[in-house]
């Protein structure tokens, strides 16, 4: 039985604040520029080291004991709310011993300043393999030694189970149950794991969760209805039966540019199948009109923006057929949107790139992270576009049941901090949308990673010729290499070029995925071939042992410039982490999808000149021509970012006659 | 028509399937008919809020009753009327912009928290809305529903046969008075804007607005609306009376809608009908007065105001519901933007908020013109604030040109740089925008524009001659009256003096006398008395010979060919005129000059610009324009005017110091300017001394920045030394 105060925080979701707009948002910012000074550092640095002071002093020499006696002690105090200053820097001190205990690893200073920034909710830049995972570990505990569900979040399944599991005895020790919830996992596992104090899982995971919880709910959603209907009803156990969370109140979430910034673009939705009409027939109709529909006369496109224009020959063409449709579209706003979805799908979407068929289905890739996500569907209109153009009849269309961007409901917190390796060029967004200040975390050790040359070439044929051609050169000294791909296809062109020279490699994308934690395993080994999609780029550990550290370390190959930089940066963070050697090159090509879409034309032609005859400073060019094109991309996002916040603005105002709980 | 691109589906549309929305229970539906369209109006009677939509989205609407879920009633449109029936943003669209207007009801237990806020919300935007609109605030005061309810039984009886043969009869009589006396009426037209009339003027305004408002809202109540606001509006901080009669937007037929638009103007033209009967029959000045007035505001405040359609009072409504083109304004500025979009910024998406070709037209055209007009009226409004109310004046001006220039102007910098609109042609729109601008700059800035100065003046001529008497006498006859040509010589007046005539009668005898005694003194040869006789004898003759000149001189002639002036020529006969004085002039009317009086920033103008041309033009004659040749400015700052028809007071240009009496000294310092006509042109004009007219000095040209900035400068300048 849960209490009527349990229930109440169950639902209970912080209001989320408007983001400012004009002058407003100007003093916003400058606020934030003052939450992210210096000082904050310096602060920080101080602290951690009277933490690593007291630890020293006072824990150290206790046995087992006494200091589960001291955890005791100190967890009552969180709960009772008294640890701040002093008590804080105890606890911490508490825990960096328990940490040396159990795991065997002394916390840097560093990683005490990371654990402290989450304590604060701050958002702690630390460079990659700076050991995030333990730093992670310290903050999520002091914060859950106060009662209050603690959620992290990781970029993938795997990594939410790895971290769980190998930090099992340290929070067990430290008097915390750890869970983890994963994609496959059934309701009464997931609210078996969410009882723990602190839940590793995916931010896909845990907003799925809390929208099927709130779905759940009943007629009265605002938690105070609810409880005062519970206090004056006899049975206390009805309404929000089934719900598996305890509420949504601390997040730390790792990466945490990726899941705020990059992923926070789509919403997540959760959707059911319903009984089938004819709107896959008008789909496919629309489809075969949209193919009778020729590119320049009838219809223009815009490969930046992915829109379609039809010209009037086209809107002539299409009101020809119209009496093939349905009566529902056959009014001159349906039809045309019907086939101009049609086109969309035909002319932006790519198989391989943006989604894949497995089992007869449509099944889209994420473009950050290259993973699959199983279940998802695009919008009403264009998924089944898609699945006509792909020839699948559809068989099962689905109707959406809630929705709510991740931009929305990382707001709703009321303890959100974050980690990641890569934050500096979101910096002012983090702070303006989830009030994050960033923290820049130095690095424990100087970094020994050796930044080789770009190579620049005028065509892909000849880039993947010279990239397999310094694989095989690698291969042969005995060096593990990493080969970061940006989508599926490219991953298994060049596994197939490698393959045909006998050399051996694993293959990690969107369709292979399933011994990921295995392939990972093997990365690090010496000889060791590995190409991936950007699902390697976050979170992946790949150790390497002694000898191979001799001979370099791992080598990291970006065999295509990113969407954005932070990508990049993640993917190069694979290799000399923690102070071990390391190097990397990233390739270009002046047909990658980056350069086409993104750089201006001029620019274009200069840099097929630069690269042709391999001019001097050609590098620099190449540098700066992906600076530019990445920084357009990014302004992109951040346009696509801003209306996603439009939308959910705008359905605060134009559905507001709709409960606020439950405008999901 | 290029159309609203509406989606089918929506990806909110989950969000509201399941509600179990409907209209609130006291929502009131009336069928319209705009230009051969039917719509449904929604009304809560409740609140006065108002919807209207398309029958297609009525469909709809009008099957929510809160049992079904929306999405079943969606899906059974759509099976009704396929090709009509609202998408789902239609139909969010619809729903959202009900709920607003507070005309929907949902029904769930409403969150309580929701409902304050949005109370608050409501409130906050009013008075933003309120404090916006600062120069035609509304303050309601009293619900006058219940007033008009009990003189329903007497107002009724105005909307009979009988009550319309009264007001038919009224207006025709008062409209045949006032034209009849149509002279009178202009000539008294001078002095209604005088300081000391205003107050009377003001509250007569009150007076009749107030009766104006009443009848719109008595029909409004004869039709079976209601009335429940009713208050002051500060009008350019002025308080005036104002009813809410919007309740008649939601009347069936487009004649009461009409005629409650109108009943205010037939009201005020009976009231001022009455009053021109009272003024063209009653001697009691005071009366006259405000009689006068009344009728002044009506016809002024009529042709200025109220039946203008380009401002939003009565003639707006007048005009939105005769041409049948609901919620006229909005949709005109939405149909310009539009335009805009489309052909000058290349927006394709554009839609336009017409119905119908011909609605687009009206639309169009009434946009640009309101848009014009708008400009000038702001312009006007703001300038005139400025100069009025001093000090803050210029604080509230500043305000003025804040709302009405700066924010909008900065509203559309933001749509230009940031507007989802202008997502695929930004860069057009900011090339278009920037040649508009540099266009304007460079007309503005850079093309001299012809640049004129106004100032008020009087004829006077240079050559004439007064006429003075040289013998006492009382004026006997008058030969010439006023205004006469007259040539040299000609007898103007004569008078009379008796003791002249005894003087010299006595005179003569004793004349006669002493050449007696001279004779004697011959004869008898006293030679010691002869020679004193003889001397005054002569003296004697001497002296008769001045009495009888100065008897000639009684007799005032023309001391040269001319005009003869003597504005009382008419009223002098048997009055007594001491010598010297002066009975009239004679002009000579070749020698007409034009005498202006300029302040001494319009003298700072005339300083430092180069005169280019410059004329003349005369009130009464103001067809004629007279050239003027040449002009002499007198620099001295001077404080007393020649004469007083240069005063504010008679027409002119400034303002004169009230305790003085004759209407002379000057407030401000002030610049005399003589002006030489062109004698050819005045040749063939009757011309008088001290007609009233205007000089216009053409200066060089200059660009209108310039122009503008000088004046601004100049404003500034006079309240600072005015404060």
């Amino acid at each position: 039985m849960i209490t009527p105060s349990q229930r109440y925080y169950r639902n209970a979701a912080r209001k989320t604040v408007p983001v400012p707009e004009g002058m407003d948002r100007v003093v916003l910012s400058i606020i934030g520029r003052w939450r992210r000074r210096a000082g904050v550092k310096r602060r920080l640095r101080r602290e951690a080291r009277k933490v690593l002071k007291i630890s020293e002093q006072r824990f150290k020499g206790l046995d087992e004991k006494e200091l589960s006696e001291e955890v005791i002690r100190l967890h009552g105090d969180a709960r009772r709310g008294s640890l701040d200053g002093g008590g804080a820097r105890e606890a911490m001190a508490c825990l960096v011993i328990i940490c040396e205990r159990v795991l065997g690893m002394t916390p840097y200073e560093e990683q005490v300043m990371g654990a402290l920034a989450i304590k604060q909710g701050l958002f702690a830049e630390m460079a990659t393999g700076e050991g995030k995972t333990l730093t992670i570990a310290l903050g999520s505990l002091i914060l859950a030694w106060s009662g209050y569900p603690i959620h992290v979040i990781t970029v993938n399944d795997y990594l939410a189970e790895r971290d769980a599991e190998s930090l099992r005895n340290f929070y067990r020790f430290a008097g915390v149950e750890v869970g983890f919830v994963a994609g496959k996992m059934e309701p009464d596992e997931r609210r078996e794991a969410y009882t723990c104090g602190v839940v590793y899982t995916t931010s896909q995971e845990l907003l799925a969760d809390y929208l099927r919880d709130r779905l759940k709910v009943g007629e009265d959603q605002a938690p105070s209805q609810q409880l005062v209907r519970q206090l004056f009803s006899s049975q206390l156990g009805e309404g929000g039966s089934g719900q598996v969370m305890r509420g949504i109140h601390t997040v730390i979430v790792d990466e945490a540019d990726s899941v705020l910034i990059d992923e926070a673009v789509t919403p997540l939705i959760i959707s059911r199948k319903h009984k089938a009409d004819d709107f896959a027939e008008c789909c496919r109709v629309a489809r075969e009109i949209a193919m009778s529909l020729k590119a320049g006369r009838d219809f223009s496109i815009d490969h930046a923006r992915n829109e379609i224009q039809f010209r009037t020959s086209g809107e002539y063409q299409i009101d020809r057929q119209r009496h093939r449709l349905s009566p529902i579209w056959r009014s001159p706003d349906r039809r045309e949107e019907l086939v101009r979805q049609a086109l969309v799908a035909e002319e932006f979407f790519l198989r391989d790139s943006h989604y894949t068929i497995l089992e007869g289905k449509v099944e889209i890739i994420d473009e950050f992270t290259g993973r699959l996500m199983p279940g998802r569907t695009w919008k009403q209109g264009l998924h089944q576009a898609i699945e006509a153009k792909e020839g699948i009849t559809s068989t099962d269309p689905t109707e959406t049941l809630a929705s709510m961007s991740f931009q929305r409901f990382f707001r709703m917190f009321r303890h959100i901090s974050g980690v990641s390796g890569t934050a500096r060029e979101a910096a002012g967004e983090l702070w303006t949308l989830y009030r994050l200040p960033v923290v820049k975390i130095p690095t424990h050790r100087p970094c020994l990673r050796h930044i080789e040359p770009m190579a620049v070439f005028g065509s892909s044929d000849l880039k993947r010729e010279a990239i397999v051609n310094e694989i095989e050169e690698l291969h042969q000294q005995g060096r593990p290499v990493l080969v970061g791909t940006r989508t599926v296809e490219e991953s298994e062109i060049l596994a197939e070029m490698l393959k045909e020279r006998g050399v051996a490699c694993d293959v990690l994308n969107a369709v292979r995925h399933k011994d990921e934690a295995d392939v990972v395993a093997r990365a690090g080994k010496k000889g060791a071939v590995t190409i991936a999609t950007n699902m390697a780029g976050r979170g992946t550990d790949v150790k390497i042992a002694g000898p191979e550290l001799e001979i370099g370390g791992m080598h990291v190959i970006l065999v295509d410039p990113n969407f954005s930089g932070r990508i990049d940066r993640q993917l190069m963070g694979r290799t000399a982490r923690q102070g071990d050697p390391g190097s990397v090159r990233a390739y270009l090509s002046v047909d990658d999808e980056l350069i086409t879409r993104f750089l201006p034309k001029f620019m274009k032609k200069r840099l097929k000149l630069a690269s042709m005859a391999q001019s001097v400073g050609y590098q620099r060019l190449a540098l700066s021509c992906i600076h530019h094109a990445q920084k357009a991309s990014d302004r992109l996002g951040a346009n696509q970012r801003k209306s996603v916040l439009k939308m959910d603005t705008w359905v605060d105002e134009h559905l507001s006659f709709v409960p606020e709980s439950r405008r999901m | 028509m290029a159309k609203q691109e509406q989606q089918m589906f929506s990806d909110s549309w989950h969000r509201i399937a399941q509600e179990r929305v409907r209209l609130s229970p006291s929502v009131e539906v009336t069928r319209q008919v705009f230009r051969g369209q039917r719509w449904f109006l929604l009304r809560d009677p409740l609140n006065n809020e108002f919807y209207r939509v398309s029958p297609a989205a009525y469909a709809l609407i009008g099957r929510l009753r809160g049992d079904r879920p929306l999405e079943e009633v969606w899906r059974e449109c759509l099976a009704l009327y396929p090709e009509d029936a609202p998408g789902q943003e239609e139909v969010i669209q619809v729903l959202s912009q009900l709920y607003k207007a507070n005309l929907l009801s949902s029904s769930f237990a409403p969150d309580s928290q929701q409902l304050f806020e949005r109370y608050r919300k409501g409130w906050r935007k009013k008075l933003r809305g309120q404090a916006l609109n600062f120069l035609f605030m509304q303050i309601p005061i009293f619900d006058p529903n219940r007033f008009l309810e009990v003189i329903r039984p007497v107002t009724r009886l105005l909307f009979t046969p009988l009550g319309v043969l009264l007001w038919l009869i009224v207006v025709a009589w008062g409209g045949k008075t006032a034209i009849s006396n149509f002279d009178a009426l202009v000539d008294q037209s001078a002095g209604v804007l005088a300081p000391s009339n205003l107050i009377y003027m003001y509250l007569c305004m009150v007076f009749l607005k107030l009766i104006h408002e009443t009848g719109h809202a008595v029909a409004c109540k004869q039709f079976g609306g209601e009335v429940h606001k009713f208050g002051v509006m500060l009008m350019i901080f002025t308080p005036l009376p104002f009813v809410d009669a919007t309740w008649s937007w939601s009347f069936r037929k487009k004649w009461q809608r009409l005629l409650v638009d109108g009943a205010g103007m037939g009201v005020e033209f009976f009231i001022a009908s009455l009053a021109a009967l009272l003024w063209a029959n009653s001697g009691d000045p005071f009366v006259n007065k405000l009689a006068y007035n009344v009728m002044f505001i009506a016809s002024v405040s009529t042709l200025v105001f109220n039946i203008n359609p380009l401002l939003r009072f009565d003639g707006y409504y007048l005009f939105s519901d005769y041409f049948e083109i609901p919620n006229l304004y909005q949709r005109a500025q939405n149909q310009i933007r539009f335009l805009a979009e489309k052909y000058l910024l290349g927006v394709r998406a554009a839609f336009s908020p017409a119905d119908s070709a011909s609605e687009a037209w009206w639309l169009t055209t009434y946009g640009v013109a309101a848009f014009c007009y708008r400009i000038v009226l702001l312009s006007v409004i703001t300038f005139y604030v400025a100069q009025s109310f001093l000090g803050v004046g210029l604080a509230i001006a500043g305000f003025c040109v804040f709302m009405y220039f700066i924010v909008p102007v900065g509203k559309f910098v933001r749509y230009l740089f940031t507007s989802d609109r202008l997502l695929r042609v930004r860069r057009r729109a900011l090339a278009v925008v920037a040649f508009f601008l540099l266009i304007a700059i460079g007309l503005l800035g850079y093309l001299p524009a012809p640049r004129s100065l106004r100032a008020s003046g009087v004829i006077s001529a240079e050559e004439r001659t007064g006429v003075f008497v040289n013998t006492s006498g009382y004026i006997a006859e008058v030969h010439q009256h006023s205004t006469k040509t007259v040539t040299k010589g000609d007898l103007l007046v004569v008078l009379e003096n008796s003791e002249l005539a005894m003087e010299i009668a006595s005179m003569k005898s004793r004349l006669d006398q002493l050449r007696q005694q001279v004779e004697l003194a011959r004869q008898q040869r006293y030679a010691s008395v002869l020679r004193p006789l003889q001397r005054e004898f002569k003296a004697a003759v001497t002296y008769l010979e001045e009495l009888k000149r100065q008897r000639t001189e009684l007799n005032v002639l023309a001391p040269h060919a001319g005009i003869w002036v003597a504005p009382s020529s008419r009223e002098m006969v048997g009055t007594w005129v001491p010598r010297g004085t002066e009975i009239g002039q004679v002009i000579d009317p070749d020698s007409y000059q034009f005498i202006a009086v300029v302040n001494q920033r319009g003298a700072a103008d005339l300083f430092t610009r180069k005169i280019q041309r410059s004329s003349v033009r005369l009130r009464g004659q103001a067809g004629q324009e007279i050239e003027v040749i040449s002009q002499d400015i007198l620099q001295a700052d001077l404080e007393k005017l020649s004469t007083a028809a240069l005063a504010w007071s008679a027409g002119g240009d400034l303002e004169v110091d009230n305790k003085d009496d004759s209407g002379t000294t000057v407030k401000e310092g002030f610049y005399q300017v003589t002006a030489e006509l062109d004698a050819d042109q005045i040749a063939g004009m009757t011309l008088y001394e001290n007609a009233s007219g205007q000089i216009r000095f053409e200066l060089q040209p200059e660009p209108f920045f310039a122009q503008w900035w000088r004046l601004f400068r100049q404003v500034i300048q006079k309240d600072l030394n005015q404060t």
